[in-house]
């Protein structure tokens, strides 16, 4: 090897046993270790407010199943298509709520047998935190009801 | 016994929220990581900040990390390579070492003369072009061999034994005597 590269190797090998020792000051690791506390507070505060959530659903479902059937009053299904020749009505669009799930979905969609249109108790929208605030919950609001093969009700929505 | 663990160990117990994890694996690569970004810029300040940015990066991927993407030492390198060079881009003020005298003369027989020496050596590895001093700093400084330094820095093993001799000889010639030419010598 030549001189000069031998004093390279020499030099290098000074230098990394020099700073072999050199670290990060102790303020890094305090503001490493604060930043991770801080990002695991707000995972847990994120995990809260979804098993939150999933225990509102729960309490929700139940509470509707509990629900006595004899204050829904069923309303007649709507006709069918119109007969050809007559004038036909623009249609009119229906705002509803999505479906609010009221029991585990079953493996087999085939499971619902059918939808019917009900009327409830204007206040039973409170149960489901859809209340308007400030307005009087008296009457009755329409809804979709999925009844399973079993007769029991598998999910709501609401139409406006 | 959380010392005794595995870097892939540590930092998946880190990922699920563990302290102790996470300081262990800190404490275990921030000195590796330091004096990369030192060597790199020649600057504390530089160094420091690369570290902090370094560990906080794995700290927002930390759920993303597989070994696939190679050692958690690796992985770190990556990330302190990217966030030095960043600095450096921003900061052309930054705390440098002085300027190289380039005709100072080299003489490792003298004991008098070595902290001068050393401190010409640092400044002239940060003179280097950024891809020859990496290599250099990774594999002659931190002492990491070329597979690993490959993998930290994202290119084949024969560039980076390359990269290593090439920045090697850009030293001997700026080291060298005045009037002293070397061989082989890159201009």
């Amino acid at each position: 090897m030549r001189n000069g590269e031998q004093h390279l190797e020499d030099g290098l090998r000074r230098l990394r046993e020099a700073d072999a020792g050199m670290e990060a000051p102790m303020a890094v690791e305090a503001l490493v270790r604060r930043e991770f506390m801080q990002r695991r507070r707000q995972h847990r505060v994120v995990r809260l407010l979804a098993w939150s959530g999933v225990a509102a659903a729960v309490v929700l479902a139940v509470a509707l199943t509990a629900r006595p059937s004899k204050s829904v009053s069923v309303e007649q299904p709507r006709a069918a298509s119109p007969a050809a020749g007559t004038p036909v009505a623009p249609r009119r669009v229906e705002l509803t709520t999505e479906f609010i799930p009221l029991q585990p979905a079953p493996a087999d969609p085939d499971e619902f047998s059918q939808v019917i249109r009900v009327r409830l108790p204007r206040s039973e929208l409170r149960r489901f935190g859809l209340a308007p605030f400030g307005q009087p919950l008296e009457g009755t609001v329409r809804a979709d009801v999925v009844l399973g093969n079993d007769g029991r009700a598998q999910a709501v929505r609401f139409v406006y | 016994m959380i010392p005794g663990l595995s870097d892939e160990q540590l930092v998946t117990g880190a990922a699920h929220g563990d302290q102790d994890y996470w300081t262990v694996l800190y404490r275990r690569h921030q000195g590796r990581i330091y004096r990369f970004a030192f060597h790199m810029s020649g600057s504390h300040s530089i160094a420091e900040e690369a570290t902090q940015e370094t560990f906080l990066a794995l700290l927002r991927q930390i759920g993303r990390y597989t070994p696939a993407k190679g050692t958690v030492a690796a992985y770190l390198l990556g990330i302190a390579r990217f966030k030095v060079l960043r600095l450096l881009e921003q900061e052309p003020g930054h705390e440098e070492l002085p300027a190289l005298d380039p005709v100072a003369p080299v003489n490792p027989e003298e004991d008098l003369a070595r902290g001068f020496q050393q401190e010409q050596l640092r400044r002239a590895i940060v003179a280097l072009p950024d891809v020859y001093r990496e290599a250099l700093v990774l594999c002659e400084l931190e002492g990491i061999d070329y597979a690993e330094a490959a993998a930290s820095l994202g290119c084949p093993l024969g560039t980076i034994k390359s990269r290593v001799s090439r920045a090697k000889q850009l030293l001997l010639d700026r080291l060298a005597p005045a009037g002293t030419p070397q061989k082989g010598c890159l201009a």
